[in-house]
């Protein structure tokens, strides 16, 4: 079981898209858990996008492929990541729901507790249900 | 754009072709003035150690490996000149949890560019920890070739990444 330290480590080279695709699930796993690691996230993000700035101004020149055949600036890649983050959590929060057909269940199990047995005094739910 | 790769240029400039040592520094002056100049905190030394770099790739153009990275030959004798220039020659030995060197007191940041307190607070992290951040952030070099430069491992690269991203946040936050 890794620390937050230790994720918070992984994210650094996340940002430098040195993790593996593994690594990169175990990532966001982590992030879908823990909002402090988010909040670490969302800071080095931002660190990077000053330097990117800071630098824009001195070297107009893009090094890498991403920058070569995307064009992308820092705060659009950066939106992006963003939003694989979100979806990874979203996903991740899915998965920890249960399937529709137990959701299902559960909302009609809700509805049947929620409300008196009026079928009682009015016949049975199959007369409700022919209305 | 010119696509010829740093070596085929380099073998060029081996078999005596004048005009390949000048598209090569022409190449990598900018960047690595820029790389100095970010360490030594001087941009005369930086210029200086510039000219000793290719004056070095041109002496020592026999003995240079065929099939070695001219990049990281290039940043890495940049960088021992650097250092050189920095420490009088000696290296201090180098502790991977000192990430300051000094300290930086928030009233040099306060009221300052974004642009400025980067730098003010680069010039404060202690040398493996600038050298990193620059060769990453600045130069956009890979782990490999930061570690190949900084005669290191890919996962101290990583290790002092982290480390010195995680100084910079707590110390910048208020000013990002």
């Amino acid at each position: 079981m890794k620390t937050c330290d230790e994720y918070q480590e992984m994210m650094s080279a996340y940002i430098d898209q040195e993790l593996n695709d593994n690594e990169t699930s175990q990532l966001f796993y982590h992030l879908s858990e823990c909002l402090e690691c988010r909040e670490f996230m969302k800071s080095l993000l931002t660190l990077h996008s000053a330097f990117r700035d800071s630098d824009a101004s001195q070297s107009k020149k893009p090094t890498s492929l991403w920058e070569r055949k995307l064009s992308l600036s820092f705060p659009a890649a950066a939106v992006i990541t963003f939003a694989m983050l979100l979806s990874g959590i979203l996903f991740f929060e899915k998965m920890n729901q249960p399937p529709k057909v137990v959701q299902k269940i559960q909302t009609e199990y809700v509805y049947m507790t929620s409300f008196p047995p009026v079928y009682a005094t009015i016949g049975s739910p199959n007369d409700v249900k022919s209305n | 754009m010119n696509s010829t790769t740093d070596s085929a240029l380099f073998e060029q400039i081996r078999s005596g072709n004048s005009q390949a040592f000048t598209q090569l520094y022409e190449r990598y002056r900018v960047r690595l003035r820029r790389y100095c100049a970010r360490l030594l905190n001087d941009e005369q030394s930086a210029e200086d150690v510039v000219q000793n770099v290719f004056i070095k790739l041109h002496s020592e153009r026999e003995t240079i490996r065929s099939g070695q990275s001219i990049q990281s030959w290039i940043f890495t004798v940049a960088r021992n000149e650097a250092f050189g220039e920095l420490r009088k020659g000696k290296l201090d030995p180098i502790d991977e949890e000192i990430v300051w060197e000094g300290t930086l007191p928030d009233e040099e940041l306060q009221n300052r560019e974004r642009k400025e307190i980067i730098d003010a607070a680069l010039q404060h992290l202690h040398a493996p920890f600038r050298e990193v951040i620059v060769l990453r952030e600045y130069e956009r070099l890979s782990y490999e070739e930061i570690a190949s430069i900084m005669d290191t491992t890919i996962s101290s690269v990583k290790s002092r990444l982290f480390k010195a991203r995680k100084a910079l946040i707590e110390k910048l936050k208020p000013y990002l």
